[in-house]
């Protein structure tokens, strides 16, 4: 018995198998996730990195059953908490938004209603507690607003979204997405919008929270540095490929994927001061339609070797809790 | 809010005196003999110089124009050439009739329009959201007179249901009714499809903002999402639309009166262009100057009361 | 700038062509605004009766093979009068059309590019012109200066031309601040150079758009004015005459009404499918604003 409830205590919130995500359209099938297998330990911040387009949002969208399977296709599986996603009717899944899965947005300028206020949409979310008053749902919404570092909550309940500094609307999303205590929170870019102070304090915040509440968190950014604050766990993402993933430390001092190593190489806040050539990663990344055969990362790779245009590399361990996709990588 | 209604206020009043100030421009300006244009070929000598003295012609453009103001301030907008009946009351006749019939014609396409529109937009791309589509256009492509005609044709000739012409026995609230079904439902007609199409695509845009999307996140009930979360800002511009609207609505209700042969301010219009009775034409204009104005100011301030960036903000 | 926009749309929209075609309804759609055009220029010549001879033998007659739509009060063969009748909705829309177009291009960049003031007092006066019901102010021009052709076609160039000042006005706010915009004045470039050369072109697309939905319209107004006997003078053919001499004898003559309505009926359909159609592929974002 007690083995059981241990297992099912480390059992991770969120398993992603094989996923593979492509639109159909006019010009054939654009693959947009291609393979990715990705896992999600309770109680961690797990981080998925890579630059626009490289289907971040698409993966977690994905995940979540929020792709319609009418206009993609959609093969592997995703479990939450054992339950397969994929397979799971509109009123299941909706049953699980909001209570178990919450997200918050890039932009928290749109994020709101703007034709409500917020304590309505506060109180709105909890429809699901029937029996609960609405003096009740206010005082939680409250106490959540308090929560995230809102000054004088009662009084900006009957407040607008327009209102609020874009910080502050973060803040609200944040308190809304807690409000039904889930076990995971997607975050997808939640402070790209922002300017860098308001940055720093959100990240702050959303640590606490982890802390204080127990979620797991998923972590979308192509933010580097954010990412190596906040994560336990990091995801490099090329082209819909997952290239690289394991611990924090290891991607961050031992790269093993010759992207992993290029991106750190260009992100600003890891460069000396005074830089006369900025670094960047030559050639383009492969579009939707005309992926390669083999490697993905190929065309920009200076490790290029005839084995990267034959055969796909598979995820191999490096090390402890550290995998890359590359023929290159020495393996354990 | 009140700063934001007393500049709307302001703005309607502007518009009403350079609407008048237009008019009485083109009306009393152009060259040649007022009167004559005024009273029309009809009139006879004696009562062109009777017009002449009455309106102080000879005085400057801009005494006219104050003496033309104040009288309209008074409530004074000229007698009837003919009939010698002040213009005033002619309107306050006709104007509530084709109110009235303005209104139910828009009354029922917003009814049947905005969730149609709704349904449109939920259902987007699926056969019967293509079906409303197609019907929407070809209720927009007819023209409301000829859905008058039509209507006519075919409801009151052939079928015999509905009474053909005229508005029914004063004081007969049911008579009036059934004689209010033919002439409304040709009016609202072609607002049936305009309206859904608009609020299906406000719909669609709304559907796609990221608010809504948030709100999916939370897993709040669909309808509720549509209903209570989008139509309220969809609907915004379909009320500024509406209030817009009145400029059409008049034009075909003025056809439908004539069609019906309804007494209002479509029949008295046709009636003084045909006998050239110059004010009871320019007081029936000035009045739906008024009435528009009136209309775009309420919409104005329903959409300021509806949207909370302007309620709270100004 | 300017080129580098028109090269990246060309080849989208040419991959649209086929696209455009393979829909039936737009093909429907064209079909009816080509014959449209062609009747309007040769109906009068195709048509199996003079559209004048009167046959006092044959009135009133019902549909038959020798008039496959019947013959009105006087005669008249109602089909030939049907053919006849696109010339004169033709040559008022385009007078009208041309009419409003150009006059909405002058103001609308005015008030684009002219000071805040001007644009704030032209967007009034259009605001109060796009809203004015334009029965009203046709019976009121009618009033003063008697019905013709010519107030017909400047009744309705002055109320549907408010539509054509907006949307250029939109555009060209938005295109004044661009930067080669800038760099054309930074060269002292007169204002008149660029707005004919730089912003002209650059916002006048959107237009055809709105004709496509537009000509309905001006054919609409057209037949409603002569349905109350103010628009085209008889003895012209047109489809509103022929809708007021059947609405008078509708009890007699039904068969006039349905002929004068169909092809106004059909041609306002087409052009709006059309327009609709045009829309979606050249700029699904434009709203148009139409009563």
């Amino acid at each position: 018995m007690s083995s059981k409830m241990e297992m099912e205590k480390n059992a991770p919130v969120l398993e992603i198998n094989n996923l593979s995500v492509g639109f159909n359209g006019a010009r054939g099938q654009a693959i947009a996730v291609k393979d990715v297998s990705l896992t999600v330990p309770p109680g961690k911040v797990v981080g998925i990195v890579g630059e626009s387009g490289s289907g971040k949002t698409t993966l977690i969208s994905a995940a979540l059953g929020l792709i319609s399977r009418q206009t993609a296709e959609i093969t592997g599986k995703v479990k939450f908490e054992g339950r397969d996603i994929l397979n799971m009717s509109e009123r299941e899944l909706r049953a699980i938004r909001g209570t178990d899965i919450a997200m918050i947005f890039q932009d928290p300028m749109t994020a709101l209603n703007p034709s409500m206020s917020i304590g309505t949409l506060m109180t709105d979310i909890q429809y699901r507690d029937r029996g609960v008053s609405m003096t009740e749902k206010r005082r939680k919404a409250v106490e959540m607003l308090r929560h995230v570092g809102i000054p004088d909550p009662e009084s900006r309940l009957t407040q607008y979204p327009h209102e609020f500094s874009g910080g502050m609307r973060q803040r609200i999303c944040i308190a809304m997405a807690l409000l039904g205590q889930p076990r995971l929170l997607i975050a997808d870019e939640p402070t790209t919008a922002l300017d860098v102070t308001m940055e720093a304090q959100i990240i702050h915040l959303l640590r606490k929270l982890q802390r204080d509440f127990h979620t797991s968190i998923v972590f979308v950014s192509h933010n580097l540095g954010i990412i190596a604050e906040i994560c336990d766990y990091v995801a490099v993402l090329y082209a819909g490929c997952l290239v690289e993933q394991g611990e924090v430390d290891h991607i961050f001092h031992n790269p093993q994927h010759p992207y992993t190593k290029a991106l750190l190489a260009c992100d600003p806040a890891l460069l000396p001061e005074q830089v006369t050539d900025f670094p960047a990663i030559p050639g383009e990344v492969p579009g939707p339609f005309d992926r390669p055969t083999g490697c993905i990362f190929q065309a920009r790779c200076n490790l290029a070797a005839d084995i990267c245009r034959q055969v796909s590399p598979p995820l191999r361990p490096v090390e402890a809790n550290h995998a890359a996709a590359c023929h290159m990588a020495k393996g354990i | 809010m009140w700063l934001y209604a007393l500049q709307r206020f302001g703005m309607a009043l502007l518009v009403c005196v350079l609407s008048v100030t237009v008019l009485f421009c083109i009306a009393y300006v152009i060259p040649g003999d007022p009167t004559a244009i005024a009273l029309g070929p009809r009139a006879t000598p004696a009562m062109r110089e009777a017009l002449r003295i009455r309106m102080g012609l000879g005085e400057p453009i801009y005494i006219q124009l104050y003496h033309f103001f104040s009288s309209l301030l008074r409530g004074d907008l000229g007698v009837d050439v003919w009939s010698n009946r002040p213009v005033i009351d002619i309107v306050k006749e006709t104007l509530p009739k084709t109110m009235i019939l303005a209104v139910t014609g828009l009354g029922w396409a917003a009814a049947l329009g905005i969730p149609l529109g709704c349904y449109s937009a939920i259902r987007r791309n699926k056969l019967d959201d293509r079906i409303i589509g197609i019907f929407s256009i070809a209720m927009i492509s007819t023209p409301s007179f000829l859905t008058a005609i039509y209507a006519l044709l075919v409801f009151a000739v052939t079928l015999n249901w509905l009474p053909a012409i005229g508005a029914g026995e004063p004081g007969n609230f049911g008579d009036q009714v059934v004689h209010l079904i033919l002439p409304a439902f040709a009016i609202g007609f072609a607002w049936v499809g305009y309206l859904s199409r608009l609020v299906r695509a406000t719909m669609l845009e709304v559907l796609n903002e990221t608010h809504i999307r948030f709100s999916r996140a939370f897993g709040l009930p669909e309808w509720k999402i549509t209903l209570k979360y989008a139509l309220k800002i969809a609907v915004l511009p379909t009320i500024t639309l509406l209030g817009m609207a009145y400029g059409g609505l008049l034009s075909s209700a003025v056809f439908a009166e004539i069609i019906f042969n309804r007494p209002g301010v479509g029949q008295s219009a046709l009636a003084a262009v045909n006998t050239r009775n110059y004010p009871v034409m320019m007081g029936l204009t000035l009045s739906t100057i008024f009435v528009f104005t009136m209309c775009t100011l309420i919409a104005d301030l329903l959409v300021a009361a509806l949207d909370p960036k302007i309620r709270k903000g100004l | 700038m300017a080129v580098e926009q028109s090269q990246s749309t060309r080849p989208q929209l040419t991959a649209r062509i086929p696209e455009f075609f393979k829909d039936p309804v737009t093909i429907f759609a064209c079909c009816i605004v080509f014959a449209f055009f062609f009747l309007g220029f040769f109906g009068e010549y195709l048509a199996p009766y003079k559209i004048t001879a009167l046959d006092m033998t044959h009135r009133f007659g019902a549909p038959s093979l020798a008039h496959w739509l019947g013959t009105d009060n006087l005669g008249r063969d109602t089909f030939s009068r049907v053919l006849a009748g696109t010339r004169v909705a033709l040559t008022v829309s385009i007078l009208a059309i041309g009419a409003s177009v150009s006059c909405g291009i002058v103001l609308g960049l005015l008030a684009g590019y002219g000071p805040r003031w001007l644009d704030n007092l032209l967007m009034l006066l259009l605001d109060s012109i796009y809203s004015f019901p334009y029965i009203m102010l046709a019976l009121a021009a009618i009033t003063l200066f008697g019905s013709s052709q010519f107030i017909v076609v400047l009744v309705v160039a002055i109320t549907t031309m408010p539509t054509y000042a907006r949307l250029i006005r939109t555009s060209t706010l938005s295109v004044r601040n661009h930067e080669y915009i800038l760099a054309a004045r930074s060269m002292n470039i007169g204002h008149l150079q660029i707005v004919l050369r730089h912003i002209l072109p650059n916002v006048i697309g959107p237009v055809f758009i709105l004709v496509s939905m537009d000509i309905p319209v001006v054919i609409t107004v057209e037949a409603a004015l002569s349905f109350l006997g103010l628009g085209v003078p008889p003895p012209a053919p047109s489809w509103g005459r022929m809708l007021n001499d059947g609405y008078t004898l509708i009890r007699q003559t039904p068969w006039l009404v349905i002929a004068g309505g169909i092809p106004l009926m059909l041609t306002t359909l087409g052009f709006t499918l059309l327009g609709e159609k045009l829309r979606d592929v050249l700029d699904p974002k434009l709203q148009v604003r139409r009563a």
